[in-house]
């Protein structure tokens, strides 16, 4: 790493690392306090800072959290180099991520440049991106998601999970897990002439593909806060049962002609307290609607799972099933991650969908259900069987 | 025509009044880490440039001058592809705001009597 000091205009000494700017070319001390001012959670009880840099963002966290426990990861090294005149018994540098204590009253404060110039193979990459994705796609929505929150809560037009599981009468201990990747286009006959052995859940931008090819699903389920989700449920008039995260899109879940269920998630703090007031389940999310979904079906006590459209992939640079609503052309310039693939030896990824790959396979080694994998241009789930068309047919009908 | 270019000139001047305004928002946003967000608003900065480009020299044909200088936008959108080429996004946050919101301040309403 090609560290470089430099004047800024301020006067005050700035940072560049391989030719990227750590800090302000203007005022870099006032830039790292701004964002430890927007990024800080004072609440938490200690903290960990990825990158030293010249310490700036270091200083402003003290300045701000007093004597709580800080540990700084210095990535490069960098501090041996930079570091001047720091005393401080609540702050430990190190630049091995081993050595740092992770609870669950940390906060990780990870600036942006960081990831921008870590390699993409060290071994701490895809944690740091992971964590930075979902803290930076919270603070995105946070308001949106509350106002949601109190607004789905208040209408009481649901009923619960566990009021749903009571009254809950099927016997069925298959379940058909609809996503709307790649792979759905490839499957969706084969979907529609066995759809009737399973209880049928597809995530909202894959209800319009199936209701297209005459596949009514038993349930939708939705997670996103935005109001462009209304998209998916929009002219449908479906009339089955809608799942619905606590903090989803609120107009949406209005706008449903059929049975509302509500899910609360577990570290979304109202949605905790609410559950502990009505005695009700949390579920894990996982950061999607897919994996929401996953979760659901695992809380229903499903045995098996038989994931379609579920690619955690791109194919030829499209993201989602082509008549799905979801459905982008992926930009040239996004990052790509290659991982192996179920028919292919490698397929590209994005670093969100890679990060649902690595949730998915963490919870399908640790589950009982049996977990089949119909996605034939996604990446390969380790946990999971992938299945053929032919072996699908088989293993129904030896279900049966 | 006359309505039309009184109309133009209004719109002109809507427009340059919310770009100091606007480049400060984006350099926030790629200060807090929301860089998806900051690139649509970057998207429809340079959108909007174009369009700036364009009305200056559609108003030039009636003799009417905003003053704003192509070749300067121009350099401003070079940079800031640079910087984007190498994610260098605090140095895009700062062209938006100590260079880019300073330039917009600059920019004068066109009268209307003009």
């Amino acid at each position: 790493m090609n560290f470089e000091k430099e004047l800024a205009k301020n006067g005050e000494e700035t940072l560049k690392a391989n030719n990227v700017y750590i800090y302000s070319k203007y005022a870099p001390k006032k830039d790292a306090e701004r964002w430890i001012e927007q990024q800080v959670d004072i609440h938490a009880q200690s903290y960990i800072l990825v990158g030293f840099g010249l310490g700036y963002h270091l200083e402003a966290l003290q300045a701000k959290v007093g004597n709580k426990p800080i540990q700084v990861l210095s990535l490069f090294k960098e501090h041996e180099q930079f570091m001047h005149n720091m005393n401080s018994s609540n702050v430990m540098i190190t630049s091995e991520g081993e050595c740092l204590t992770i609870d669950e009253y940390v906060q990780i404060l990870i600036p942006q440049v960081w990831l921008t110039i870590m390699s993409k193979d060290h071994p701490l990459y895809n944690i740091f991106a992971n964590i930075k994705m979902k803290q930076t796609s919270y603070k995105r929505f946070a308001s949106t998601m509350e106002l949601n929150f109190h607004t789905n809560i208040q209408a009481q037009h649901y009923i619960t999970l566990n009021e749903f599981r009571n009254n809950n009468t099927s016997s069925k201990k298959r379940a058909f897990l609809i996503a709307s990747g790649p792979s759905l286009d490839e499957r969706i006959d084969a979907l529609k002439q066995q759809a009737h052995k399973a209880y049928v859940l597809c995530v909202g931008s894959a209800l319009k593909v199936l209701l297209k090819h005459q596949i009514v699903p038993d349930a939708v389920i939705i997670s996103d806060c935005q109001d462009t989700i209304y998209e998916q449920i929009r002219d449908t008039q479906y009339e089955g049962d809608l799942f619905f995260l606590c903090t989803a899109n609120a107009n949406t879940i209005k706008q449903h002609i059929g049975r509302r269920i509500l899910l609360l998630q577990s570290g979304y703090r109202l949605a905790e307290q609410y559950a502990k007031n009505i005695n009700e389940v949390l579920l894990e999310t996982g950061g999607s609607v897919s994996t929401t979904a996953f979760s659901l079906l695992a809380n229903l006590e499903f045995e098996e799972i038989y994931l379609f459209g579920l690619d955690l992939a791109i194919a030829e640079h499209t993201t989602h099933a082509q008549q799905s609503t979801s459905n982008r052309d992926v930009l040239q310039q996004e990052k790509l991650i290659y991982v192996e693939g179920n028919r292919q030896n490698k397929v590209p990824t994005l670093p969100n969908l890679f990060m649902y790959l690595q949730w998915f396979e963490w919870q399908a080694n640790k589950s009982n259900m049996t977990v089949y994998n119909l996605c034939p241009l996604g990446a390969k789930i380790k946990g999971t069987q992938y299945v053929t068309l032919p072996n699908f047919e088989k293993l129904l009908s030896n279900g049966d | 025509m006359e309505t039309t270019i009184v109309e133009t000139i209004e719109i002109y001047n809507e427009y340059i009044a919310k770009l100091p305004n606007g480049c400060l928002i984006t350099a926030n946003l790629l200060r807090d880490d929301q860089i998806n967000v900051a690139m649509d608003n970057i998207a429809n900065f340079a959108e909007g440039m174009q369009w700036l480009l364009h009305m200056t020299a559609l108003l030039q044909q009636y003799e009417i001058h905003t003053r704003i200088n192509p070749e300067q936008i121009n350099e401003f959108l070079n940079e800031i592809n640079e910087a984007l080429t190498n994610e260098d996004y605090y140095l895009v946050a700062d062209i938006f705001e100590y260079e880019l919101a300073e330039f917009m301040k600059k920019l004068v309403p066109l009268k209307v009597d003009q």
